[in-house]
């Protein structure tokens, strides 16, 4: 187990680009969940039809 | 004669006294000035009390705190982020860019040496602090994510925690979880600017 050391803060603006990045970043893991979540859902639907035979 | 003397004397005083209308303008200009100083030095010190002072300049500090454990491959991070509202004005949070960014460092080749760095983009992005519009002047608000990450050879995990406002300000704080093991990573609480 391992804990988090704080190295800083900082204050600043948010430019155009940082929002973009972050709405990019955040859109890339919502794909992520979404992808994981599919795989469940299709997983689930084998088991299903694979207990069914 | 002594009389004749002392009454042409006070004449004489009389006409050297400025007449009412007289005093009256000197009193109305002295009233003005004092009135102007005090305006202007109020004006100063106002300046310096909110301006220079950055009273009500909002101002947030966000620490982020957590542990990291590693499973059949597998890290298993838990990160939480305190936001505290240490101005003296009420911060209305960007849901949008209010976020924790995760990223990661993989250690270089054997035989290679050197900085590392760090990827360009988080492997992860999660909004946080969803449950909350504002904060108030010296209010804390508090939350937790739960990352799993594919142990691909990573010696360090970056936590960037940014809060955005609606005014386009941003504060951000940063964390490091070293994942060799034996490291000392006592929590430490970073100050804020």
């Amino acid at each position: 187990m391992t804990a988090v050391r704080q190295v800083g803060s900082e204050q600043g603006k948010l430019t155009r680009d940082m929002a973009r990045q972050i709405e990019d970043e955040l859109s890339a893991t919502n794909q992520m969940v979404s992808a994981r979540e599919d795989k469940a859902k299709r997983r689930k639907a084998q088991g299903r039809s694979g207990k069914a035979r | 004669m002594v009389d004749l003397l002392s009454w042409l004397n006070l004449n004489t005083v009389l006409d050297f006294l400025p007449s009412l209308p007289t005093i009256q303008k000197i009193a109305d200009i002295l009233w003005k000035l004092i009135a102007s100083a005090g305006v202007l030095i109020g004006g100063i010190w106002a300046y310096f009390k909110f301006i220079k002072g950055r009273t009500f300049q909002p101002n947030i500090v966000p620490k982020v705190a957590g542990e990291a454990r590693d499973k059949d491959g597998e890290i298993f991070l838990i990160a939480t982020t305190e936001v505290e509202n240490v101005g003296a004005s009420k911060v209305t949070l960007d849901h949008q860019h209010t976020v924790i960014r995760v990223l990661t460092s993989r250690a270089l080749a054997r035989g290679e040496e050197g900085p590392i760095e760090w990827g360009e983009k988080a492997f992860a992005t999660r909004k946080i602090l969803q449950h909350r519009d504002h904060l108030e002047p010296g209010g804390t608000a508090v939350d937790t994510e739960l990352f799993q990450i594919q142990n691909d050879n990573f010696v360090a995990l970056r936590l960037e925690v940014l809060v955005a406002s609606t005014k386009d300000d941003k504060w951000t704080g940063v964390g490091i979880v070293n994942l060799s093991e034996g490291v000392d990573n006592t929590i430490v609480s970073g100050e804020g600017s």
